[in-house]
């Protein structure tokens, strides 16, 4: 891939990887520095980049286990001894979608990156099977089972207007 | 969000990637190439240095050798701990970013294992290759095939304690991180999906009884499954294989690590501050290390 396809392949999808990879782990900032980081390093691997099935994928899986990579790390640093010293989780830009952030960091992740590949991505079973390196059945089970766990919290999350009720 | 149905999680989750797409700024590609050539350069300097530390290395392994020819004869290590010393690492041949640059140096060590029961693990085996057997009851192929490592290392421990609990471990280095990343998530759906495999190598029972537990590690990822249990044991009919399956993606290289302790019962702590007086289970900090450890 040379500089002038790169060029091309960046413009095109940063912003939809961005929105997925968003929709995956709920934090935007974090969802754009790992797609930003995704993508140096698929120049750094360019000739990889050509022969994989999907440049897109490729992109998209790489900042999906940074944001996972980073997701644990931070978790782990929020937890005890010192709650008084802990940071605060970072801040949700966007308070229209609080409900829904909040939802999404409840379900298992690979819940939510199933449903995000399927129903954003518009991938079939099939494609997420090969893209996540599961089975089509733990493919199909996870989109159930988050699309159900997902449905219920979003059931129960009182709405914003019904909190000033 | 206002047109977006609130009864409809998907709806709403495609205007949360929408709004997220609406405000991506992304750097200008001039620039995210550059600063991917610059990794690519920093890639190919440490792979090299890698590479000079390895030549070194073998040629420290190459003089003591020779010394020992022509010196008196040295005991041999008495201890398996003596015994996995890296000294005789394999030097690369040339230095693009796919040759092999992993060595038995890479491999966790017994002491990093920690103490189980207030005892320690010997190793019992070192070698390059995933080695004769399976690592992992679960396994569905062999692992020299799972996406064509390019290298790998085997080993094995066996517990100082009374009874017969060993933990088996394989490291595989392999091309890219993207063929890795496959790597480890067959490895995962392979424990994921142990039921068949169990039951395939001729065991009658199988249980899970256990879930997945995430374990901190630096630049990469890594997780245990803990426990399944399996028999019969042999001769011993109250007794199971209580299994624990632990992997961790670390850049272009994968750990796979089975611990199987063949008893009645299993109790380990999951939870470093619970208070219950049981023993961690060995994976929660051995994983990390192991992970550190293939890392550098």
């Amino acid at each position: 891939m040379d500089a002038e396809a790169f060029d091309a392949f960046y413009s095109a999808s940063f912003s939809r990887v961005v929105g997925q990879v968003y929709a995956m782990c709920g934090n935007f900032s974090e969802a754009q520095d790992c797609v930003q980081e995704a993508f140096v390093r698929a120049w750094d691997h360019r000739k990889a980049l050509e022969t994989a099935y999907a440049p897109e994928a490729w992109v998209r899986t790489v900042a999906w286990r940074l944001a996972v990579s980073r997701w644990r790390r931070t978790r782990r640093s929020l937890l005890p001894p010192d709650r008084s010293k802990s940071p605060s989780a970072p801040a949700e830009p966007d308070i229209h979608h609080t409900a829904l952030v909040a939802a999404l960091r409840k379900i298992p992740e690979e819940q939510r990156r199933a449903i995000v590949l399927h129903h954003l991505c518009d991938l079939p079973i099939a494609d997420i099977a090969q893209e996540t390196g599961v089975a089509v059945g733990t493919v199909k089970a996870r989109l159930s089972r988050g699309r159900a766990a997902l449905a219920e919290l979003l059931r129960d999350e009182p709405t914003r207007e019904s909190r000033h009720v | 969000m206002s047109d977006v149905d609130r009864n409809d999680p998907l709806a709403q989750l495609r205007s949360l990637a929408e709004s997220g797409s609406r405000r991506a700024a992304p750097l200008p590609s001039a620039r995210v190439r550059e600063m991917g050539a610059r990794r690519h350069r920093r890639r190919i300097v440490a792979t090299v240095v890698a590479a000079s530390l390895a030549v070194v290395v073998a040629a420290g392994g190459a003089l003591a050798a020779a010394d020992q020819l022509v010196g008196a004869q040295r005991p041999q290590p008495s201890t398996p701990s003596e015994a996995e010393t890296p000294n005789e690492p394999e030097p690369p041949e040339s230095a693009s970013p796919s040759t092999p640059t992993l060595t038995q140096a890479d491999l966790v060590l017994a002491d990093q294992l920690g103490q189980y029961f207030d005892r320690g693990w010997a190793v019992v085996d070192t070698q390059e290759g995933v080695g004769a057997g399976v690592v992992s009851v679960c396994q569905r192929g062999g692992l020299d095939t799972l996406g064509d490592p390019i290298a790998a290392w085997r080993r094995d421990f066996v517990w100082r304690g009374d009874g017969e609990l060993t933990i088996r471990s394989a490291a595989l280095e392999f091309a890219d991180e993207v063929a890795a990343g496959a790597a480890y998530q067959t490895l995962r759906s392979w424990i994921d999906s142990c039921r068949s495999a169990v039951l395939d190598r001729g065991f009658d029972r199988f249980e899970s009884a256990g879930t997945w537990y995430d374990v901190d590690v630096a630049d990469g990822e890594g997780s245990f499954y803990a426990p399944y249990l399996y028999g019969p044991v042999p001769d011993l009919p109250d007794y199971g294989y209580w299994d624990s399956q632990g992997v961790v993606l670390v850049g272009n290289r994968v750990l796979l690590v089975s611990m199987v302790d063949p008893n009645t019962e299993f109790h380990v702590s999951y939870d470093d501050n619970d208070d219950t007086g049981l023993p961690l289970h060995p994976f929660i900090d051995a994983l990390p290390a192991a992970a550190t450890q293939l890392a550098e």
